[in-house]
């Protein structure tokens, strides 16, 4: 047996190696293809600008890696994938083949497109100081849906707000645009649109936002009896130096330019120009006897630095101008039958903002400033030339006491000199020589010097489920020597998050304008002119995309100003109420708008024994819808649709034929001011944007058309030259324009 | 206050808006219906009435329409102007006069404005003049719902006043010359006042067709007429006095 297993064994032995040694010779297996290993750099930068893209994504194969602050990251190319990703949230991604990839240079720019919007992203926006009745916009928002994509203008779309066409001036819950006051940040200034084409006078990258104050305002803000408007500039540094050109035809064209100086400074510049009069010449020559220019410009600078322990300082520098020169054929005293007129408006203004931390959870902010202003009027012969200077300082001092409650006081100087040279026919109508055309003139050069003060003390105080902000206002006018009192409170209740109640009361006081309480023109013995707004309301986040305001609110005005004959009295008065109903779909990178719809009644009267009577601007209801759509990354489309009652007017029923004066000269009976309306009003806008992205650079094209309706909408009416006929005057027909903006 | 910043935009707009309109729903100058034109005066300045002697002053109302027209005249105590006291004017009983023209008719109709005492006017040394406001409301005879209601001051002062001494101020068409014919729808329509006032005098050109270019210039273009016949007026009145006058002239364009 052990023969036996040997024998098998080497049997087994022998044949495994003679199998062994049978096998043909193996040949050795292909190895892998010898492959140039290299490192290739890739810089990511988003198309369009060219700003490097950070925490980018380069996938190659198994391997991630993510490019660093500069938007660089190397990749070593070994040949284990055949493609190389890029991307980031936000941006499209692209992908090239390794083979094109080490055909590049050693550094390869990537360009990555930005990706279609999305609707799930909400754009947060901080909250601040709370008001009851406060509207914020970002300018990001405002840009989407405001009139001629001008943020500043978004106001004219919110509750509580009336606005005409040809008039870029605001009637905030019936008070006079006269009545309320316009500030560049902390800067008090004369207007915030200009006169002549309504653009806001601030270009819109310098933007950072717009308050709205419809009324029940804090005692921040005073010499207001209206609403307060602010436009506020940005505060941040920027992150990359950029330029705009920009061309909107037919009205102005501008230059914007930013850039960082340092990591805690940046510069903005600008300068606009219109040339609209070229235009209305060219649409004017040879068909009326009438000869228009009108014209704006504006220009800006600003400097803004961070402080490294909290707070900013900010210089800012603006400059304004409007005008516009007509000559026409008139009825006027000129023997060449032609009348001129003119209208010249524009200021000038420094100020310096500056905000610090002031101790454990307070800061100080103080905004010194100054003012310099023109309104002059020529008017045929005669003129109303106004120089204004004023210079001021507000600060205030904030402190946090606690959640949600704050402690503000606020101190504010002015000194203001006003220059009138005035050439103005004296009235003499007891004169039984008199002739209004040619009458005597006051020649008259007068400067009157006013300053006011005001302080204010404010809070913000939590009691359960309630916050109170009880305030109180003093001002203090030299001209007419007198000081003002305006206690204000305010009030929310949260129901739940995000859902309040909400409430408040206030004095509101406005000083006399300076000629009105002059010694030669007013009277001195003027008061302050007064009113007591009170609002309630509900605000509620109903998710994190809508949200909804209601706010029901009273306004009495008291001691109003009125022309009496031959001077000014504290004679009149004004009531006013209404509901306001905000629906805002909050802004996500898709889509953007609100429904805001006003309920008013106004009635207005200059003495007590008067009968109260409709203004001119009493419009019952006003909707503003508008909203706005990105399609696709490049794709943008906007539309407003506005509505409001008619405006009312006095009908003329009465006129004679003044054979002295060789005029008609209307009858309008006492009981027919304002007593008809016109047509009520409509119109739409549309317009579409599309960028065209170069590396580097961007082109945006931004067409649109104005004015749409069924009909050109009615702004006024106008009758014959002897009263016996009437039509209406109808604004303008649609019109298209187009905006072209190069970003560098 | 809405006041400094809305009368301004109303006055521009206003001028503005009534020179932009080129037809004649604003062109004052073209007479296509009834329409006063004027009111003479004589004397232009009156003394006040006493007790003794009451005093009127002679009025003519003077309207222009298309020819062939008739039209009536009544008086009407017009609204209390400031400072102005207003009386009631008497129509005379003597038929209107008409004036017939290539292409308007002008009717001049007679009245009397009595004149009150220096006591209802409130005259005194300190305040010698005043003014007395009229109203006379004419009538298209074949269409009772054409009414000009015509209103105007006429000037009482004190004896001695030197306004008394003013005249009505006179006026001569140098432009287009008697039977002038035009070869275009335009040309130049130009006249000469002889001023008898202190204050200065108020100009107005009327027409029955066409547009002029500066109603209130002494001379200025009038165009866009058709060929046929066409009457120009040219009025004159006094700024202070009130006083008025007027000279009418045809021109023909050929076709």
């Amino acid at each position: 047996m052990a023969v036996s297993r040997l024998l098998l064994f080497l049997w087994m032995f022998v044949s495994l190696h003679g199998v062994a040694e049978e096998q043909p010779e193996a040949r050795p297996s292909p190895g892998p293809k010898e492959v140039n290993v290299r490192d290739l750099r890739v810089q990511l930068r988003a198309k369009g600008n060219g700003r490097p893209i950070v925490r980018g994504e380069i996938r190659y194969g198994t391997k991630v890696v993510y490019t660093d602050p500069e938007g660089v990251a190397v990749i070593v190319l070994d040949g284990s994938a055949r493609d190389l990703e890029f991307a980031r949230f936000g941006f499209e991604k692209a992908t090239i083949t390794e083979e094109e990839a080490r055909e590049s240079p050693e550094d390869l720019q990537v360009y990555l497109y930005p990706a279609t919007p999305s609707d799930d992203e909400i754009i947060v926006r901080g909250r601040r100081r709370f008001d009851v009745s406060r509207k914020r916009v970002d300018a990001a928002e405002a840009r989407k849906v405001a009139p001629g994509g001008d943020p500043a203008q978004v106001v004219k779309l919110l509750p509580g707000v009336q606005s005409e066409l040809f008039d870029p001036r605001v009637v905030i819950r019936g008070s006079g645009p006269n009545d309320s006051r316009y500030y560049l940040d902390n800067q008090t200034v004369p207007f915030v649109y200009h006169r002549i084409g309504g653009l806001s006078v601030i270009p819109d990258p310098m933007l950072g936002e717009v308050e709205f104050y419809p009324g029940g305002f804090g005692p921040q803000y005073g010499g207001a009896t209206g609403g307060v408007v602010v436009l506020r500039t940005k505060t941040e540094v920027p992150e990359n130096p950029m330029t705009e050109l920009r061309a909107n035809v037919p009205f102005y064209s501008g230059v914007y330019h930013e850039r960082p100086l340092s990591p805690s400074e940046g510069l903005y510049v600008s300068v606009r120009r219109s040339y609209l009069e070229f235009f209305v010449a060219m649409a004017t020559r040879g068909k009326t006897s009438l000869s228009l220019v009108p014209y704006f410009g504006d220009a800006h600078a600003m400097y803004v630095k961070k402080g490294e322990e909290g707070g900013y300082s900010k210089f800012f520098l603006i400059g304004t101008v409007d005008g516009l020169k007509a000559s026409t054929s008139t009825d006027g005293p000129g023997e060449g039958g032609r009348g001129t007129f003119a209208l010249d408006s524009r200021y000038a203004g420094v100020s310096g903002e500056i905000a610090r931390p002031a101790g454990a959870e307070a800061t100080v902010t103080a905004t010194p400033q100054y003012v310099v202003g023109r309104e002059w009027i020529d008017i045929l012969d005669d003129k109303l030339h106004f120089d204004t200077h004023s210079v001021g300082a507000p600060v205030e001092w904030r402190r946090r006491l606690g959640k949600d409650e704050f402690l503000y006081l606020g101190l504010e100087g002015w000194y203001r000199w006003v220059t009138a040279d005035l050439r103005v026919p004296k009235p003499n109508f007891g004169d039984p020589f008199f002739d209004f055309e040619d009458a005597p003139r006051y020649d008259v050069q007068r400067k009157v010097t006013v300053a006011t003060a005001g302080s204010w003390v404010a809070g913000d105080l939590r009691l359960g489920d309630w916050v109170m902000t009880p305030g109180l206002r003093a001002s203090y006018e030299s001209q007419i020597d007198r000081t003002e009192l305006d206690p204000r409170l305010s009030a929310r209740w949260e129901l739940a998050p995000k859902n309040l109640l909400k409430a408040s009361v206030g004095q509101y006081s406005q000083a006399p304008e300076p000629v009105e309480a002059s010694e030669e023109f007013g009277n001195p013995n003027l008061q302050f002119e007064r009113s007591v707004h009170t609002v309630v309301g509900w605000e509620r986040d109903w998710n994190e995309r809508w949200t909804t305001d209601l706010q029901l609110y009273t306004k009495r005005g008291y001691r109003l100003v009125r022309n009496a004959g031959e001077s000014y009295l504290n004679s009149g008065s004004m009531r006013s109420q209404g509901a306001e109903l905000f629906v805002r779909r909050n802004m996500t990178q898709r889509l953007f708008g609100w429904l805001a719809y006003s309920l008013s009644k106004t009635e207005l009267r200059d003495s007590d024994q008067d009968p109260f009577r409709p203004p001119s601007n009493d419009q019952t209801h006003v909707v503003n819808l508008v909203g706005s759509y990105k399609i696709s990354a490049l794709w943008e489309v906007a539309a407003r649709f506005k509505y409001h009652t008619g405006d009312r007017y006095t009908p003329i029923r009465d006129a004679a034929y003044n054979a002295s004066l060789d005029k008609y000269q209307a009858r309008p009976l006492p009981d027919d001011e304002n007593a008809e309306r016109l047509e009520d009003f409509h119109e739409m806008s549309i317009f579409a944007a599309k960028d065209f992205l170069a590396d580097t650079w961007k082109l945006t094209l931004r067409f649109g058309i104005e004015y749409l309706a069924l009909q050109r909408q009615v702004q006024s009416m106008q009758y014959s030259y002897d009263y016996s006929e009437k039509e209406p005057f109808r604004g303008l027909p649609p019109i298209p324009y187009l905006e072209m903006r190069g970003e560098f | 206050m809405y006041r400094k910043a809305w009368v301004c935009g109303w006055v521009l707009g206003g001028g503005l808006m009534s020179a932009a309109c080129e037809d004649s729903f604003s062109r004052q100058e073209v007479v296509t219906k009834l329409r006063g034109i004027g009111v003479e005066l004589n004397p232009p300045v009156s003394v006040p009435s006493t007790q003794d002697a009451p005093m009127s002053v002679r009025a003519s109302v003077v309207v222009a329409l298309p020819p062939g027209l008739t039209a009536s005249l009544e008086p009407y105590l017009p609204g209390a102007p400031v400072y102005s006291l207003p009386v009631l004017g008497r129509p005379s009983s003597d038929a209107p006069v008409i004036e017939d023209y290539g292409a308007l008719r002008v009717i001049k109709f007679a009245a009397e404005i009595p004149v009150p005492t220096a006591e209802s006017l409130a005259l005194s040394d300190l305040r010698p003049a005043g003014t007395l406001r009229y109203g006379f409301r004419v009538t298209r005879g074949d269409d009772p719902e054409d009414v000009e209601k015509v209103e105007g001051d006429v000037v009482v002062a004190m004896v001695g006043h030197p306004s008394l001494a003013w005249q009505i101020p006179q006026a001569r068409l140098i432009s287009p010359e008697e039977g002038e014919v035009w070869d275009t729808g335009s040309g130049t329509i130009e006249a000469e006042v002889d001023e008898r006032d202190d204050g200065g005098s108020r100009f107005g050109w009327f027409v029955d067709q066409g547009k002029v270019e500066s109603r209130r210039a002494l001379s200025t273009n009038l165009s866009s007429l058709e060929p046929g016949v066409h009457t120009i007026i040219f009025t004159v009145r006094g700024r202070q006095s009130r006083a008025f006058s007027y000279v009418v002239r045809d021109v023909v364009v050929e076709e």
